[in-house]
């Protein structure tokens, strides 16, 4: 029965063996990325229609954005999936005991996937502290969502100050070298509501993403991983790189319309 | 030819102690349990408790419409009623009722595994289920919802602020059901016992499965829906709000991306229930297995393209509304596919009419007019004059009350001598079912009929004209509550007082009673190894079919 | 999953086999990605038109394809988890072009609040007979009560455009606005245009920059 148990320690009392453990772990989270998909497909959608509808908004509101904050915060962000993949694949070969030298796999082991997984954690830092930058530029300038357009620090009794005008004039400028009027196109403050949901939604998920990424730093250094056990490490990357596919489309579609 | 788990049920020395009931006691041994049984239990118990109180709702409702003006409550009072009417029993008991429950016990022991592929998952989904009740609660308690269960904007957008807790509540409940969909379906894919494979899946596993997957792929948009809502209602984003160049049609779009679907993670686990049932009660194969099998997952395939019939006097684009209606008549292929096979089982099986049977009939004849019905609105010239009359309520009270509830009851019968080791009181049951299926019929028939002479649903006045079809669904929603009443008392009584259930009362085939009774909470003794379909009564030993307790078969054996 | 088949006691079926991917792989992979963000930002350079959004999310798509294929490991991993985790794209695709088959094609309003149908550019069934030989706009002397009805129905119907106080207001108000706009202006842009210029905070701004602008209009 299965309190006495066959298996390695890893391995659940209700699962025969460890392959099967691994595989239905697999399957769950792709069940659950699938899941995160249709979870952002919402916000896409809603891109779709508004940016067919107010085109001249969307072109104009993605050059108030900073498209270079933007490619920084790619780089990062890809950089940081790139170490998410050394990091799991540092945790498969593990520590290679018995090895000869020479055929060693580099860069394995619980060292390397500690080290990984930090740069990991630094890199979503990173991409937070940029996002911070850009979020508390347009609460300061009140290029805002909906009706607290024009109302600096989401306040609806604070007035639009110069940086705001200044921002409406480049808006105003812009619309009128693409062709159209020089006014402000209405419906920015649609496209600022869909920047923030999007990239707000987006930061809570890299936010979450960095605190499971602590949790498995934790457990790796308490040596709960091997060569035959890794996979909340695998999990966690496939989590991880679903945060940066995500932010590839938000990238240009957001930053960088015409 | 039975190598199976046939013995185990002889050595029944495995006595009442070891059952998955009393091997832990006290509170904790519940609370943090990692048993799919245990929590099962515990999300019956919600569910049940979710149904009594939306019944209330539904009969304040049906009081106040008795006659027309003010006859119990005020009209805003009135609005409320039917809101936590609609959104409670949507979300907090049918889409949890079958495959949270039912399910959640009955879907391991099938598969012959100890557990769900994710016990603590499981747990977890129980516990966001648990706090997505109480945000509702909240809702209720603090404010004044008056949307209606489908939120639509604009109105929900500039309603009461308490809206919020209560998208937040759906919104948390929304991915309770989604971790439960992604455990059955790992559990399904890779916890099967030896010798189980795809084409031996109990009927009832096909329903939970295509359930799952409708709950993985649609439930987010859902989410995703009540979140921008909110964050219309918090920072105005403009997305469904017209004054700042939303669409609130939108809204629509989104909800009923993901509601549509949810009617079929309703139905799908009732006729999985009913697949079990007329099996067992004809003792019968269940006639085109693999067409059953594959109507399910192509009802949850097709219940994702046709969302757009709920919309057809939205204001949407004429192409659109065509393509909707078009695709909306190819749902009735898999779903009579499903209803011949049923009948075609039929057909010459050694019928016995017990109570559980005698909810599944009720649900054949209940889900064939509720789904006709369907037809009918899915017309768009039809529609037009039946869209938000009570023959839309009707409709879908036919389905989801004739259809899931009848289906999740027929369930509730038929494994609760599994479940709790107790028989019931079958005379009271079959009065309960009179009770509920009379009264159904009247409730809602009259509705069809007032429906079809331009009654509109969610209205607190109506025209004196409609003053004696409304006594008599009034009339009828007073027999089915005392028929659930009935129905309570009788399982009250059965937990208190009930005999002890042998392993197979019902003389099944299925799995699920090859174990012992009350269930071990492994499940089973010795892991099982299948060597039959969960249909085969032609392949199973008299001893497999004794429907008594293993020691009396042993003592006719030795008799003869 | 070929590479790592070193070591099992149970037999091949009860250990985790990983296939263990060369640094050499990652790096190409990442050089890549990172390339394609700069292409990516070039694209955005390039004036194209119409094809910019199409170039971008090509580029997206493959850039994902890779993240997906290499650093997910999808290109080893179980059939069945591919076919979800792509076949949920097919239902993100289905929601896409449903909900714009129907927000594209959707009737919209014209200057004077009737509806055009999407199909042929012309004023939809019902609504034409409102227009006189000209095409001007009468508001139904002889039936006040129908063309409010009418003019209320459209704006509850077309959220897209403007605030339904708007839709009530009088016909010939509105027409005067259009006039002193650009006539030659595209009729969205004028809907938006003349909600821009109702909201205070925008018109400020307008006049700023038409001090700024070398003449309004084309």
């Amino acid at each position: 029965m299965a309190h006495e148990h066959h298996g390695p320690a890893y391995l659940a009392h209700h699962f025969d063996t460890p392959k099967q453990q691994f595989e239905s772990a697999k399957l769950g989270m792709w069940l659950f990325l699938a899941q995160e998909i249709l979870f952002f497909s919402g916000l896409f959608v809603a891109y779709g229609i508004f940016r067919s509808w107010y085109p001249e908004s969307f072109s104009v509101g993605s050059h108030l954005l900073d498209w270079k904050m933007g490619a920084v915060n790619t780089v990062v962000l890809l950089f940081s999936s790139f170490t998410a993949a050394m990091a799991v694949r540092a945790a498969q070969i593990g520590e290679q005991k018995g090895v000869p030298e020479k055929d060693k796999l580099q860069l394995g082991g619980k060292v390397w996937t500690s080290r990984f997984l930090w740069i990991t954690l630094i890199c979503a830092g990173a991409f937070m502290v940029v996002k911070y930058f850009e979020y508390s530029h347009k609460i300061h300038v009140g290029t805002l969502p909906g009706q607290f357009f024009g109302h600096p620090g989401f306040d609806m009794s604070a007035p639009a100050g110069h940086h705001f005008y200044e921002e409406m004039a480049t808006a105003g400028q812009l619309a009128y070298e693409s062709g159209g009027e020089a006014v402000v196109p209405f419906h920015l403050r649609t496209f600022f509501g869909i920047y923030f949901v999007m990239t707000g939604l987006h930061g809570i998920h890299v936010l979450i993403g960095m605190g499971l990424c602590l949790w498995i730093i934790r457990k790796n250094a308490r040596g709960d991983f091997s060569a035959d056990y890794n996979t909340p490490v695998d999990i966690f990357a496939l989590y991880w790189h679903l945060v940066d596919l995500v932010w590839i489309f938000l990238f240009p579609l957001l930053y960088l319309i015409d | 030819m039975t190598a199976e788990v046939a013995p185990q049920p002889h050595s029944s020395a495995h006595d009442e102690s070891e059952g998955y009931l009393t091997h832990e006691r006290g509170l904790k041994s519940w609370l943090f349990t990692l048993d799919h049984k245990r929590i099962g239990l515990m999300y019956l118990g919600s569910v049940l408790a979710a149904f009594l109180l939306g019944g209330i709702m539904a009969l304040l409702v049906r009081t106040e419409l008795l006659f027309p003006g003010e006859t119990l409550m005020e009209a805003d009072t009135y609005n409320q009623v039917f809101t936590l009417h609609g959104a409670i029993m949507v979300f907090l008991f049918i889409i949890p009722s079958v495959p949270a429950a039912l399910g959640n016990f009955f879907l391991p022991i099938m598969l012959g595994t100890k557990d769900v592929a994710f016990p603590k998952l499981n747990l977890g989904s129980f516990y966001i289920y648990v706090l997505g009740t109480i945000f509702t609660l909240i809702a209720i308690i603090v404010g004044h919802v008056d949307t209606g269960w489908t939120f639509y904007t604009p109105y929900s957008a500039r309603a009461d602020s308490s809206v919020i807790w209560m998208t937040m509540g759906v919104f948390i409940l929304g991915f309770s059901s989604i971790l439960t969909g992604v455990n059955f379906i790992a559990t399904v894919h890779k916890m099967r016992a030896p010798g189980l494979h795809w084409k031996r899946l109990p009927l009832f596993i096909w329903g939970i499965y295509a359930t799952s997957i409708i709950q993985v792929l649609a439930t987010p948009v859902l989410a995703i829906t009540l979140f921008l809502l909110t964050m219309e209602k918090t920072l105005t984003v403009g997305i469904f709000d017209p004054a700042l160049g939303g669409d609130p049609v939108l809204f629509q779009h989104f909800f009923w991306f993901y509601s549509h679907p949810a009617v079929y993670i309703m139905i799908l686990p009732g006729m999985a229930v009913v697949n079990e049932v007329i099996a067992t009660f004809s003792q019968r194969k269940i006639f085109g297995y693999m067409f059953v099998a594959m109507s399910s997952i192509s009802l949850a395939l097709l219940g994702f393209l046709v969302w757009g019939h709920h919309m057809f006097t939205a204001g949407m684009s004429e192409y659109a509304t065509m393509v909707f209606s078009a695709l909306t008549f190819l749902v009735a292929i898999p779903s009579g596919v499903k209803v011949f096979n049923w009948v075609a089982t039929l057909y010459q099986g050694s019928i016995s009419f017990a109570s559980p049977m005698l909810y599944s009939l009720g649900f054949l004849a209940l889900f064939t007019i509720g789904g006709l019905t369907g037809l009918f609105l899915g017309i768009l010239s039809v529609d037009i004059h039946l869209h938000d009359t009570y023959f839309v309520v009707a409709h879908f009270h036919y389905v989801m009350v004739g259809g899931t509830v009848f289906g999740f009851i027929s369930g509730l019968h038929y494994w609760w001598p599994k479940m709790t080791g107790k028989m019931y009181n079958e005379t009271l049951a079959k009065i309960a079912f009179w009770f509920v299926f009379i009264g159904f019929n009247v409730t809602f028939f009259s509705q069809f009929i007032m429906g079809s002479q331009g009654m509109p649903r969610r209205y607190y006045d109506y025209l004196d004209q409609f003053q004696p079809l409304h006594m008599a669904s009034s009339g009828g929603a007073y027999i089915l509550g005392v028929g659930f009443l009935i129905m309570l008392f009788m399982f009250i009584k059965s937990l208190m007082s009930g005999e002890k259930a042998p392993p197979n009362p019902w003389a099944s085939a299925g799995y699920e009673w090859l174990t012992t009774t009350p269930v071990h909470p492994h499940n089973f003794a010795e892991p099982p190894v299948m060597t039959r379909g969960p249909y085969d009564y032609h392949l199973c030993t008299e001893e497999e079919l004794w429907d008594g307790f293993p020691e009396d078969f042993e003592k006719q054996a030795e008799k003869a | 999953m070929a590479d790592a088949h070193a070591h099992d006691e149970h037999g091949d079926d009860y250990l985790v086999h990983s296939h263990i991917t060369s640094i050499k792989t990652y790096l190409v992979i990442f050089g890549a990605l990172i390339f394609l963000t700069f292409l990516t930002v070039l694209a955005y350079n390039v004036r194209l038109g119409e094809f910019n959004l199409f170039v971008a999310v090509l580029i997206a798509m493959v850039k994902s394809s890779l993240v997906g294929a290499y650093f997910m490991h999808l290109k080893y991993e179980k059939k069945f988890n591919i076919l979800f985790f792509v076949g949920s794209l097919i239902f993100v695709g289905v929601f896409l072009a449903y909900t714009l088959n129907d927000t594209s094609y959707r009737g919209r309003e014209s200057e004077q609040g009737l509806r055009i149908d999407p199909a042929t550019g012309n004023y939809a069934y019902g609504s034409a007979t409102v227009l006189g030989e000209s095409g001007e706009f009468t508001p139904f002397p002889e039936d006040a009560e129908h063309e409010e009805g009418a003019a209320h129905e459209e704006g509850a119907h077309e959220g897209d455009e403007g605030e339904p106080e708007e839709a009530d207001a009088e016909a010939p108000a509105v027409e005067d606005e259009a006039a002193a706009e650009d006539e030659a202006a595209d009729e969205a842009e004028a809907v938006e245009d003349e909600e821009a210029a109702d909201e205070a905070a925008a018109e400020e701004s307008a006049e700023e920059v038409e001090a700024e602008a070398p003449t309004d209009g084309d």
